[in-house]
């Protein structure tokens, strides 16, 4: 069977029907990590507490852990328990049968807490310990000085790391086909197993991946631009 | 008006300040000499709380505070008494110069946003700064920058202003500025702890100057007196070391 670009539509149009999958799965699980990775990041910066020790163990060992073992993993540890469950209960059997795209989404929000927390680690050790003194100084207390002062500089830092951060997301989220999630490249798989066109179908799964991180990209690069008028101008010294 | 005593600060092994005792009345402009690691830095910090020392205690104002038991409610209740002006200016990098000062004004104190502005911009035109309000730490030279940190501090109406070696990050030609708003600062009768190599602040400005060596006061009186007859041999040393440099620099220009 030879290459033939005319298959390529076909799967293109199947693969843009699941667009949303791979969006939400990638936005919706990098805003959670954004969320709970910052609040990890700094609980880890100041080690007060016995949470930031039992952060500073576990993140290093998740870090370690890939995509496609967190979805295969919650998948098996949230179906299994549906199963039992739905012998007795209707919900359990409703939420088994439902779309797993759930499943996709607390894996991926998982690794990208891991993920983003580290990108905002070494942003906040890039602001200067003089900030923080300047910040006392003045007679901030240690959360005021974050909100108003540090994190925003950190925020500079990260920005372009975050940027990738996403980037890799969405590339990451098409690991969720071992679960039977119909996301982008799944759906145009799942095109061609009609006429056997998978190369075909692969190129245009690509094509939408490309056309994604390549919009990311160019909004990252338009954000960076303009910080770089106002704030990151001043993160010189 | 502040006052600290016996102030210890070990940092591992080394006895950085040894039993440091300083009074420091109200309006009064005292300066801290001492060679390089004498422990100056750490006493201001230690005052701030920036460090914290091992033993000794603080009284500003009616605050009375022992520097290993305090709590954070004590820490944050001095800090509101007293301002810092550090070597490297240290301006929060993501606000410009208005900003720097409100910050402290407006967060820290709960003053409303258009009264810490005017009170900002009252400060920034102090310091000679009346076109730079919207102007970046970067895009401000070092002794720009400085005097903003100054305003900074005097905007809060601190009990005290620390001011640790002020002018030592500034290129030669810039300390002038920043040495004469920190006159006009004295004058206005605001308390003053500095240290400074700079000796002709000391001289006109100071009301007292105390000499540091080795984390304990040598010596301390009257400018005139310790310039023209110090007590103590190592202050005679230290003094004819850092004149002798100032003769130098003199001689540079002349030629
Ligand atoms: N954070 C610190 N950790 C360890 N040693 C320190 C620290 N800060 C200062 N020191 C030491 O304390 C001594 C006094 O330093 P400092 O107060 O900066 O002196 P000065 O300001 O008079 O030059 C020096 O020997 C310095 O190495
Ligand atoms: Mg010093």
């Amino acid at each position: 069977m030879t290459f033939d670009a005319s298959y390529i539509w076909p799967s293109l149009i199947a693969a843009l029907q699941c667009l949303h999958v791979t969006l939400i799965l990638s936005f919706v699980s990098f805003c959670v990590g954004l969320l709970l990775g910052t609040p990890v990041a700094v609980s880890r910066k100041f080690h007060a507490t016995w949470t930031s020790y039992a952060l500073g163990v576990l993140i290093p060992i998740l870090k370690g852990v890939p995509l496609v073992l967190y979805v295969l993993m919650f998948n098996f540890a949230i179906l299994k328990p549906l199963d039992a469950l739905s012998e007795y209960y209707a919900w359990a059997d409703g939420l088994r049968r439902m779309d797993k795209i759930y499943i996709g989404l607390v894996a991926m929000s998982v690794s990208a807490t891991v993920m983003i927390s580290e990108t905002m680690r070494s942003a906040l050790s890039s602001v200067s310990e003089g900030q923080y003194e300047a910040c006392f100084s003045v007679g901030l207390t240690k959360w005021q000085a974050l909100r108003r002062v540090v994190l925003p500089q950190a925020m500079v830092f990260a920005a372009p790391v975050l940027c990738n951060n996403i980037i890799s997301l969405i590339k990451g989220s098409s690991i969720v086909f071992v679960v039977g999630i119909m996301d982008v490249l799944n759906s145009a798989k799942t095109s061609a197993q009609i006429n056997y066109r998978f190369l075909e179908a692969y190129i245009a799964s690509a094509l939408v991946y490309w056309v994604i991180c390549a919009t990311v990209g160019r909004i990252g690069w338009f954000l960076e631009k303009r910080q770089a008028r106002g704030v990151a101008k001043a993160g010189g010294a | 008006m502040i006052s600290v005593k016996n102030v210890h600060k070990t940092f591992g092994k080394n006895e950085v300040l040894k039993g440091v005792d300083i009074d420091v009345k109200r309006g009064e402009v005292v300066v801290i000499l001492g060679p390089s690691g004498s422990g100056k830095t750490t006493l201001l910090r230690c005052i701030n709380f920036l460090e914290k020392a091992d033993e000794g205690e603080l009284n500003i104002g009616d605050i009375s505070v022992h520097f290993r038991h305090a709590t954070r409610q004590e820490i944050l209740r001095v800090r509101r008494r007293t301002a810092m002006v550090f070597q490297s200016y240290n301006l929060f990098n993501n606000k410009n110069a208005i900003e720097n000062v409100m910050e402290g004004l407006v967060t820290a104190r709960k003053i409303p946003k258009g009264e810490a502005y005017e009170t900002a911009k009252k400060e920034l035109d102090k310091v000679g700064l009346s076109d730079k309000y919207n102007a970046w730490p970067s895009q401000l030279s070092g002794g720009q920058q400085q005097r903003v940190a100054i305003a900074r501090a005097v905007a809060l109406n601190p009990d005290v202003i620390l001011f640790d070696e002020p002018t030592s990050a500034l290129d030669p030609e810039l300390v002038g500025e920043v040495l004469s708003v920190m006159k006009s600062v004295a004058r206005e009768g605001i308390t003053m702890l500095v240290v400074t190599h700079e000796m002709s602040f000391a001289r006109d400005i100071a009301d007292r100057v105390i000499f540091m060596d080795e984390g304990a006061i040598v010596e301390e009186g009257l400018p005139r007196d310790i310039f023209t007859r110090p007590k103590e041999r190592r202050t005679k040393q230290f003094l004819d070391r850092i004149l002798l440099k100032d003769e130098y620099v003199k001689d540079d220009y002349a030629i």
